[in-house]
C-alpha cells in the first residue's frame, strides 16, 4: 500500500483488529507464542529431530506394521567362492528395485537377507540350514506380520499392479491344491494316515519338474510355521541323507511332507506359474510342458530365473524380462515420445 | 437473470399430489396397464422361483476340491460308541499259534527280501458275515484285523482321558493279558475314562525292522497317534506299558497329576534333559504349557514306559517326528534316547514338554525292596499308595508275568 493512497477507513479498521487481542487470528496467536518461548520450541524441535533421525526405526507416527513381508535373499554366495562381477551387481540392483517398488506400492514390508557363504554353514551337516535360520530371524523381526513371501534373488515381479491378496489369498481355495494326485514329479505317497485337509494352509509352495521349489514361497507367521522351522533341520535326518539331498532344505522338506502328517495337512501347492514361472532355460527337458514356463499372453505374475547361474546367462535373462516388464507397465503418456 | 415465480408452500404439496396421481396412472388407471403390470410380476415371480431352485441345487453340488477324510492306517473304519476299545485278549494263544505269517500279507521282492505289508483298503466285515463264518481261526483273524479299524464316535460325548496300552501275544499268555487289560478297564470305568488297547503285532507291517523285540518301543508313538485319531475329542492320552499296573483305583489322573497346581509340584525344572546333557528343561515352565509329560528316571534318563500327551499340534508333531522312518530307523541306543534327541534339538517341542518326578505315574517296582515299605522314603521306587507299579526291568529278570500276577492280586484285594 503506497502512501499516495487516500485515507482508507477499512484499512484502519483492519489494523485495529489486528492489534486488539480478542480479534487476533489463530495463526497470529501461535506465532506470538512461539516468539515468546523460543528456547522451549527449539528444545522440542531438537528432541523430535533426534528421535526421528537417530531413534529406533519403529518410532514413527504414521507407519503401521505390514501384514505381508517380502524376504529377498540377496548376495547369494557373497563372492566367497568366486568373484562377484559387474553383472551380478546389476542383477542384484534390478531385483531389489523391483521388489522395493512392489512392496511400496502395496504397503508390504521388505527385508533383504544376506545369503553369503559363511563359515558357520560350511560343515556338511549345516549347509541346508541357512534359509531356515533366515526365516526364523525374520519372524522375530516382524512379529506382527501375517505372511512372509520368500523370493530368491533371480526373480522379477512382472505384474507389480496386482496385490498378493488379489492374486493369491482371495482365491486360495480355487488356486491351490493340497493333494498330489494330478501333479507329482517326485512320486511322493499320495495319501498318508491322519492328515486333516480341512486345516487352512500355512505354507504355500510350488512344484517344478524336479520336485518342490523354494525359490518363491509363502509361509504364515504361526505357531505351526515356527515348529516347522524348528523341525525342518534335524541332525539325524541330515546326517543320513546329506549325500543324497542335493537341494538341502528343499529335499528335507520333501521328506517331511512325505512322512509327517502334521506337516502335510497345512501345506498347499500353488501352480508354478502363479508365483514362480520359469524361463525356457530351466526345466529345459520339459520344454513342451506349458505348466512350467512364463507366458507373456497370460501375464504371469513372477518369473524366477532358477538355476541361471549354472550354465545359463543370468544377465541376459534378467535383461530380457526386465525390458518385458517395462513394456508391460508403460505409462500412457510414454507413447507420445 | 430470469424471474423465478415464487412458489408457495401450498403449491409444492399440490405438485406432489399431482405426481403421485401420475404414478398411480401408470399402473392402476387403465386396464391395459394393469395387464402389463401383471405380466411383469409373473416374469419376476418365475425368475425368483428359478433363482431359489438353482440355489437349492447349488448347495448340493460338491465343492471343487474334494479331499479324503481323515483316516488312520486303514481307510475303512468302524465307528463304535463304546469308549473301551480293547482286543479279544483271550485269543492270545491262538494268535500266537497262527503267527504273523497267516495274519498278515507277506510280500517277497525280487531280491528275496521278505516284508509284511498292511492292506490299507481292507474292508471290515459286517456282523452278519461274521455269524456266517464257521472256521474259528478265520473269525479270530478277522477280529484281529478289524480291531485296528475301531474308532470312538459318539456325537460330542467323549471321555476326557484315554489309557493307551500295547499288548503282545507272542511273549505273554492270555491269563496275564486279561489281567493287564482288566486293570485298565476297571480304572477307566471308575473314572469314566476311555481305553485304547492294540496288539503290538498289528503295527509290525508298518515298520522297516519287522521284529517285535527290536521295534516294540518304537510302536509307542504310532499307537499314540492312532489313539488321537480314535478319540478325537479326548484331552489326555496316557500311555502305560503292558509291564505296569494301576495300583490305586480311587485316584483320578486329573486330581493326581493333571491339575496345573499339582503338576507344578511334579515338574522338574532346570534339570538336564538326559544325564550330562547341556540342554536343560526350562526354568520358567508353566504347567499350562505342558502338552507332553514324561517321567525322568533316577538315573536322569527319560522313562518311556508311562507318559502322557495332551492331544494338540505339538504332541502330534512329536509323535509324527518319532514315527518318521528316517528318525525311527536311525541306530538309537533305545527309544528313550530317540525321544531325548527330539527334546534336545528342537526347543519348540521342549517348551511344551514337562519332565516330572517318576513317582507320579511310573514308580518302578524293585524286588529287592519290600513293596509295603513306608511311602515318602524313596522318590523313585514303588511303595504302597503309588498310582502305578511299573515292572521296568522285569524282562531282564524274566519275572514280568510273575510280577503282574502278584500285583494284580494286591489291587484286587485292596
Amino acid at each position: 500500500m503506497s502512501s499516495s493512497m487516500p485515507y482508507d477507513p477499512s484499512f484502519e479498521d483492519e489494523k485495529k483488529r489486528q492489534y486488539s487481542y480478542k480479534h487476533r487470528s489463530f495463526l497470529d496467536r501461535v506465532g506470538a507464542t512461539i516468539a515468546q518461548h523460543k528456547r522451549a520450541v527449539l528444545g522440542i524441535f531438537c528432541a523430535f529431530f533426534v528421535l526421528f533421525w537417530f531413534g529406533s526405526s519403529r518410532f514413527t507416527l504414521w507407519s503401521k506394521d505390514p501384514k505381508i513381508v517380502l524376504i529377498l535373499a540377496v548376495n547369494d554366495g557373497g563372492g566367497v567362492h568366486k568373484w562377484k562381477g559387474e553383472q551380478e551387481w546389476a542383477i542384484e540392483r534390478i531385483s531389489i528395485q523391483n521388489k522395493r517398488a512392489y512392496a511400496k506400492r502395496h504397503g508390504y514390508g521388505l527385508t533383504l537377507k544376506d545369503m553369503r557363504t559363511a563359515r558357520r554353514y560350511s560343515h556338511e551337516y549345516r549347509e541346508g540350514w541357512q534359509k531356515v535360520e533366515v526365516l526364523r530371524q525374520t519372524m522375530r523381526e516382524f512379529p506382527k506380520a501375517e505372511w512372509f513371501w520368500w523370493l530368491d534373488l533371480e526373480t522379477l515381479i512382472m505384474e507389480p499392479q496386482i496385490s498378493l491378496e488379489e492374486h493369491i489369498f482371495k482365491r486360495l481355495d480355487s488356486l491351490s491344491y493340497r493333494m498330489l494326485d494330478k501333479f507329482n514329479p517326485l512320486d511322493l505317497p499320495l495319501d498318508i494316515p491322519y492328515v486333516d485337509y480341512s486345516q487352512p494352509p500355512e505354507l504355500l509352495i510350488t512344484q517344478d519338474c524336479g520336485g518342490f521349489n523354494l525359490g518363491s514361497f509363502l509361509v504364515k507367521n504361526s505357531k505351526w510355521a515356527h515348529l516347522l522351522l524348528d523341525v525342518w533341520w534335524d541332525p539325524v535326518c541330515y546326517e543320513q541323507k546329506h549325500m543324497m539331498w542335493e537341494h538341502r532344505e528343499q529335499d528335507a522338506l520333501e521328506a517331511l511332507y512325505a512322512n509327517q502328517p502334521w506337516i502335510r495337512e497345512k501345506t498347499a501347492f500353488l501352480p508354478l506359474r502363479s508365483v514362480n514361472a520359469f524361463p525356457p532355460g530351466a526345466c529345459s527337458e520339459f520344454s513342451d510342458d506349458p505348466r512350467y514356463f512364463y507366458s507373456e499372453e497370460d501375464r504371469d505374475f513372477v518369473v524366477n530365473m532358477a538355476g541361471c547361474a549354472f550354465g545359463r546367462d543370468c544377465w541376459g535373462e534378467m535383461q530380457r524380462y526386465g525390458s518385458l516388464l517395462e513394456s508391460h507397465n508403460q505409462k500412457w503418456w510414454r507413447r507420445f515420445y | 437473470m430470469a424471474l423465478k415465480p415464487k412458489l408457495k408452500p401450498m403449491s409444492t404439496s399440490n405438485s406432489l399430489q399431482k405426481r403421485s396421481m401420475q404414478f398411480k396412472n401408470v399402473f392402476v388407471d387403465s386396464k391395459k396397464r394393469r395387464k402389463q403390470a401383471f405380466t411383469l410380476s409373473v416374469f419376476v415371480g418365475i425368475a425368483l422361483v428359478l433363482y431359489l431352485v438353482s440355489g437349492l441345487f447349488g448347495r448340493g453340488r460338491p465343492t471343487v476340491n474334494k479331499y479324503p477324510p481323515v483316516h488312520g492306517h486303514y481307510i475303512n473304519e468302524i465307528a463304535t460308541t463304546k469308549p473301551l476299545i480293547f482286543p479279544a485278549v483271550e485269543n492270545a494263544a491262538q494268535l500266537k499259534e497262527m503267527n504273523m505269517r497267516s495274519l498278515h500279507i507277506l510280500r517277497i521282492d525280487m531280491d528275496g527280501n521278505k516284508k509284511y505289508v498292511l492292506k490299507e483298503t481292507d474292508q471290515p466285515i459286517t456282523e452278519k458275515e461274521r455269524k456266517q463264518m464257521t472256521d474259528p481261526h478265520e473269525i479270530i483273524k478277522r477280529d484281529y484285523l478289524d480291531h485296528g479299524k475301531l474308532v470312538f464316535r459318539k456325537g460330542t460325548d467323549s471321555p476326557e482321558v484315554v489309557i493307551v496300552t500295547l499288548v503282545d501275544f507272542d511273549n505273554y499268555d492270555p491269563q496275564t493279558l486279561i489281567k493287564v487289560v482288566q486293570n485298565r478297564v476297571n480304572y477307566a470305568q471308575r473314572h469314566r475314562y476311555g481305553v485304547y488297547v492294540r496288539w503290538a503285532q498289528e503295527f509290525i507291517p508298518l515298520l522297516e525292522k519287522q521284529n517285535l523285540k527290536e521295534s516294540y518301543e518304537y510302536l509307542k508313538p504310532m499307537i499314540m497317534r492312532a489313539a488321537f485319531h480314535a478319540f478325537p475329542r479326548a484331552k489326555y492320552f496316557w500311555f502305560l506299558d503292558q509291564d505296569a499296573l494301576i495300583m490305586r483305583m480311587d485316584l483320578s489322573l486329573q486330581n493326581h497329576l493333571l491339575d496345573p497346581k499339582i503338576l507344578q509340584l511334579a515338574i522338574l525344572k532346570n534339570v538336564p534333559v538326559v544325564k550330562d546333557s547341556n540342554i536343560k528343561t526350562y526354568n520358567h515352565f508353566l504347567p499350562g504349557n505342558a502338552e507332553i509329560i514324561f517321567p525322568q528316571t533316577n538315573g536322569g534318563y527319560l522313562d518311556s514306559s508311562s507318559f502322557i500327551a495332551a492331544s494338540g499340534m505339538y504332541s502330534k508333531a512329536m509323535f509324527d517326528y518319532l514315527s518318521d522312518p528316517l528318525v525311527r530307523d536311525f541306530p538309537w541306543q533305545n527309544f528313550a534316547h530317540c525321544v531325548s534327541h527330539a527334546l534336545q534339538w528342537h526347543p519348540s517341542i521342549l517348551a511344551k514338554t514337562a519332565l516330572i518326578v517318576p513317582k507320579t505315574i511310573a514308580s518302578v517296582y524293585d524286588p529287592a525292596k519290600k513293596a509295603d515299605e513306608k511311602p515318602g522314603v524313596d522318590a523313585f521306587h514303588y511303595t504302597a499308595g503309588d498310582l502305578v507299579a511299573s515292572f521296568y526291568g522285569c524282562k531282564d529278570r524274566g519275572s514280568c508275568i510273575k510280577d503282574i500276577d502278584t500285583f494284580y492280586d494286591k489291587v484286587q484285594t485292596s
